[in-house]
């Protein structure tokens, strides 16, 4: 569990680092500067003139705070929010109490994380919930192909039709790596615990945390 | 209304497409993505032009209330003004006000109250929480168990006599603390905003010093400049207290806690019944707007039904739902003048909460492409 954990985690910063895009995703917009600093605070008024007509757009993006997160998972993944109500409340203290993205620790991550791992623990080992999400098959034949998953599992989670295409196609890369990792030296038996941790990797990530 | 409508529409047809601008409309007024079929049908609305149409629709979901306007109104019902708390009977009734869409300000005054139309649910109690924590830990549903009824009691008046709210602020301390959650929640100021130590202290009370540490400096400079304004409204409240872990009203009894420490200053004003005033009309709080027609009355509800006439509550609303659909302060101009239009439009429209979040997504999602 805890490898798993990790490596949901690395994902997430993985593709916040590796993405450009991520930082200012189609649905978002957050405003980069040249230098590559993001400002949450609008800057009103264009300064080589001051006109107010010329004022710069500003966008802001938003962390999913705890009710937000739970419930996204749970629509994502198909799992009733009340059959992982224990372990929703065991971890509801470490959430994000607020979508101001500025104030996300690693632990608020974290705890992400772990309720991700919660959800894909339980879709992946149903049949019914996995197939909705990844299509019919046994879990070692979604492992058997890398790029099938990536790409099921990011359509599922991530609404890659409003994402950057450079973005995606870079996750799903990060995404294929994972699982290769994962699935080297396993037996066809531990296919189940590989989704679960790919699974939990893409929905613990920022296109699904950031709105 | 109509006319910024249309501006925004403008914006997103010529900057948008409608699949994407219906997928952040539901991801910010649901707290969740849409699923695919609600996206497709959403996208062909936004499409079509009915910006207005599509916002309506997703809150008509249940996230809307169960995540969007609760996390946004728990914060309000608890002293320590944080989001994860548990139902109550004042987040509820504002759910129930928001989901009917009913004049937002009648939760100031009317003697409404939500609660639980399920059958096995433990009744509603003046006593515990446990109605309402069964509700949420059932996961009751917003849109269909929740529903309106008369609060009872000897004393209505909207959220003020609900339990969660004596809880947060009736209990102990001198119940000036309902002022600083009304300041707060419903005109955005902290009283650290609102001190004014240009209006006369006449209704100051006993319990506060005048010379604190020896220094009446300090008295004149700080604390006057909030207790002045204070302490008169502060007196609506006097007949409630909150003991044995319900709300109680002693009608024309003051508890003591009202006139606590009198001797820290006999001069200063004594609390004899719950009439109450107003006095930040004039001075710098004059811009946020206490209806010159009505600064005095008797009890919560006359006070409630005053608050409802105050200029900068609308504001404040409108300042807290772009905050949430937009994720960020209104700052700039341009992000100011939509603010001041949007809280026009709740207005002028009747107070519809779901108004103002309609009109804001438009603004917003205009302008992120």
């Amino acid at each position: 569990m805890i490898r798993k954990l990790t490596l949901a985690t690395i994902l997430l910063c993985a593709c916040t680092e590796k993405n450009p895009a991520m930082r200012n995703p189609p649905n978002s917009g957050n405003i980069v500067e040249a230098n590559g600093a993001e400002e949450r605070e609008p800057r009103t008024v264009d300064e080589s003139n001051g006109s107010a007509a010329n004022e710069r757009r500003t966008f802001s993006l938003g962390w999913r705070s705890i009710d937000q997160i739970n419930q996204t998972f749970a629509a994502l993944t198909g799992v009733p929010v009340n059959s992982l109500r224990a372990a929703f409340v065991e971890l509801r203290t470490q959430l994000s109490t607020t979508t101001v993205l500025e104030e996300v620790t690693p632990a608020k991550v974290g705890a992400m994380s772990k309720l991700a791992a919660n959800y894909c623990d339980t879709a992946m080992r149903n049949d019914a919930l996995r197939a909705n999400i990844l299509g019919p098959g046994a879990p070692s034949g979604h492992v058997a192909e890398p790029d099938a998953l990536a790409e099921k599992l990011t359509n599922a989670f991530w609404g890659v039709e409003v994402q950057d295409e450079g973005f995606v196609a870079n996750g799903r890369a990060v995404i294929v790596e994972l699982t290769t990792e994962l699935a080297k030296g396993k037996a066809d038996a531990a296919a189940v615990n590989v989704l679960v941790g790919v699974c939990a990797a893409v929905l613990a990530s920022s296109p699904v945390a950031i709105f | 209304v109509a006319l910024a409508y249309f501006f925004a529409l403008a914006s997103l047809c010529a900057n948008g497409s409608p699949r994407e601008v219906a997928f952040r409309l539901h991801n910010r007024l649901a707290g969740v993505p849409p699923p695919g079929p609600t996206l497709d049908r959403l996208a062909d609305q936004i499409g079509s032009g009915d910006f207005k149409g599509a916002a309506k629709e997703v809150m008509a979901t249940e996230q809307f209330l169960a995540i969007t306007i609760k996390n946004w109104v728990t914060k309000w019902s608890n002293s320590d003004f944080k989001p994860d708390r548990p139902l109550n009977d004042m987040v509820a009734t504002i759910i129930g006000v928001v989901r009917d869409d009913r004049d937002f300000r009648d939760i100031f005054y009317k003697p409404l109250v939500y609660a639980g139309n399920k059958p096995g649910l433990t009744p509603p109690s003046p006593r515990d929480n446990n109605h309402y924590e069964q509700f949420e830990n059932q996961g009751l549903s917003y849109l269909t168990d929740l529903a309106v009824a008369e609060q009872q009691g000897q004393i209505t008046a909207g959220i003020f006599t609900t339990r969660a709210f004596a809880l947060a602020n009736y209990d102990a301390g001198t119940n000036r603390r309902p002022i600083k959650a009304i300041m707060q929640n419903f005109m955005c100021k902290d009283m650290e905003q609102v001190l004014d130590v240009s209006r006369p202290d006449t209704h100051v009370r006993r319990d506060v010093e005048r010379q604190p540490g020896g220094d009446a400096t300090l008295y004149l400079n700080r604390c006057k400049g909030c207790h002045s304004g204070m302490d008169p409204m502060s007196r609506a409240f006097s007949f409630l207290d909150f003991t044995n872990n319900q709300l109680v009203f002693s009608p024309g009894a003051v508890p003591a806690k009202m006139n606590r420490s009198p001797q820290t200053f006999p001069e200063g004003a004594a609390v004899v019944d719950d009439g109450w005033e107003v006095i930040w009309h004039q001075g710098q709080n004059a811009p946020l707007g206490f209806p010159t027609t009505q600064l005095k009355g008797s009890g919560p509800q006359e006070f409630g039904r005053m608050l409802a006439e105050v200029k900068a509550v609308p504001e404040c609303l409108a300042k807290q739902v772009f905050e949430i659909v937009c994720q960020r302060e209104p700052k700039s101009t341009a992000d100011l003048t939509a603010l001041e239009q949007v809280r026009e439009g709740f207005v002028t429209d009747g107070f519809v909460v779901k108004d103002l979040f309609a009109a804001t997504a438009a603004y917003c999602l205009a302008e992120q492409q």
